[in-house]
């Protein structure tokens, strides 16, 4: 410290090269370890602020374990300043599980068609895309995708019907 | 920030300082206090009676006291501002001093014959001009101090300021000594304790905020 007093700034860099390992398991005893690594951070600023207080004649450790520790007693007050809540976990939020429930059911009955009439009922029916629309995207022509679109329909609502009659 | 940027940025920054210099510092205090007194005394702001006064016990128990008191309060103070540099002995001298010059003072209260009532004694409208005037004196060492409080890096603010509130109270009030005319133990007691009182309340209340680490 003496020398870097002095402005030599490779026996500055070596201190605190050493310096950090020590600090950082000071502050890891003490603190809860997300405040670690500021802490840290915060003493190295705070040696470089005050270094011109340090009295070569003197041992530099209790001169550094005095400055750390006031760090240190700042860090605690700052915690206690701004103590931070616990989030509850019981949110509201709304509740998904229809939402969730249909399109679960709705993709199992699809299933069960033949694909041109599923694809041209979840462009047209569910995407809201137009009959021109979804004759261009899959490739079949207006007529046909109405009449895949009617064909589909009342499968599903035979299945549906069907399904409940079990019921 | 990652700590090694921290400590590429702290090398990039080094320039030399100076080392800490106690006795230089608690000389400049001094020397400062003895500036604004040749001041006071140059502009004829000393009391008409001076000589005669310092004849009396009573006079120099006044100087004697407060530049005592203001001596060891700032050895505590500026010793505070360095790390790891306490003062023990100073800290321990100081509430023996204090009984010191009650009973001083108490001796040579004793010693005067007086017959004037002990409210009467206490002169209340020149005793609170007494406390502005101690106040007023005080200002000069206060800033001396605070500034170097706010350069240094006291580790305990609470103690840092209370010296350097009652170092700062004791200068003024050794400077204010030689203006006051009044030499009634009792008047001094009550008023220059009172004025000091105060110096440290704000010195507590103001200095550790003014303090930057």
């Amino acid at each position: 410290m003496g020398l870097a007093q002095a402005g030599d700034g490779a026996a500055y860099r070596r201190l605190l090269g050493e310096i950090q390992p020590w600090l950082l398991r000071y502050y890891a005893r003490r603190l809860p370890p997300s405040f670690v690594d500021d802490a840290v951070q915060d003493a190295l600023v705070s040696i470089h602020a005050k270094r011109h207080t340090y009295d070569p004649a003197r041992p530099f450790g209790p001169w550094l374990s005095a400055v750390a520790r006031h760090k240190w007693i700042d860090r605690l007050r700052a915690i206690g300043r701004n103590k931070s809540e616990p989030l509850n976990e019981d949110i509201a939020v709304p509740d998904h599980e229809t939402a969730v429930a249909s399109a679960f059911v709705l993709n199992r009955l699809l299933a069960g068609l033949k694909p041109a009439q599923a694809e041209v009922i979840r462009l047209v029916k569910l995407q809201g895309l137009s009959i021109e629309e979804a004759s261009s995207a899959t490739g079949q022509s207006a007529s046909l995708v109405k009449v895949n679109i009617h064909r589909g329909l009342s499968r599903l609502s035979r299945d549906l019907q069907e399904g409940s009659d079990a019921r | 920030m990652h700590a090694d940027k921290l400590v590429d940025r702290l090398v990039s920054d080094l320039t030399p300082v100076s080392r800490p210099r106690m006795w230089r510092d608690i000389g400049l205090l001094i020397l400062l206090v003895a500036i604004e007194l040749g001041l006071y005394v140059g502009f004829g702001r000393v009391r008409a009676d001076l000589e005669l006064a310092m004849a009396q016990p009573v006079w120099w128990w006044k100087i004697g006291s407060t530049s005592a008191l203001a001596m060891l309060a700032t050895i505590i103070a500026v010793r505070s501002f360095v790390p790891a540099q306490d003062a023990p002995l100073a800290r321990k001298s100081l509430a023996p001093l204090i009984i010191l010059v009650i009973i001083a003072g108490w001796g040579i209260n004793a010693l005067t014959v007086t017959t004037v009532p002990m409210l009467d004694r206490l002169h209340w409208q020149t005793g609170l001009q007494c406390i502005v005037g101690v106040l007023g004196r005080s200002i000069v060492p206060m800033l001396a101090i605070g500034v170097m409080m706010r350069r240094g890096a006291s580790t305990n603010p609470a103690l840092s300021a209370n010296a350097a509130g009652l170092a700062a109270a004791g200068w003024g009030s050794a400077i204010f000594a030689f203006h006051c005319p009044h030499d009634d133990v009792l008047y001094v007691s009550v008023w220059y304790a009172t004025a000091m009182l105060l110096l440290v309340g704000t010195a507590r209340l103001v200095l550790p905020r003014l303090t930057r680490w």
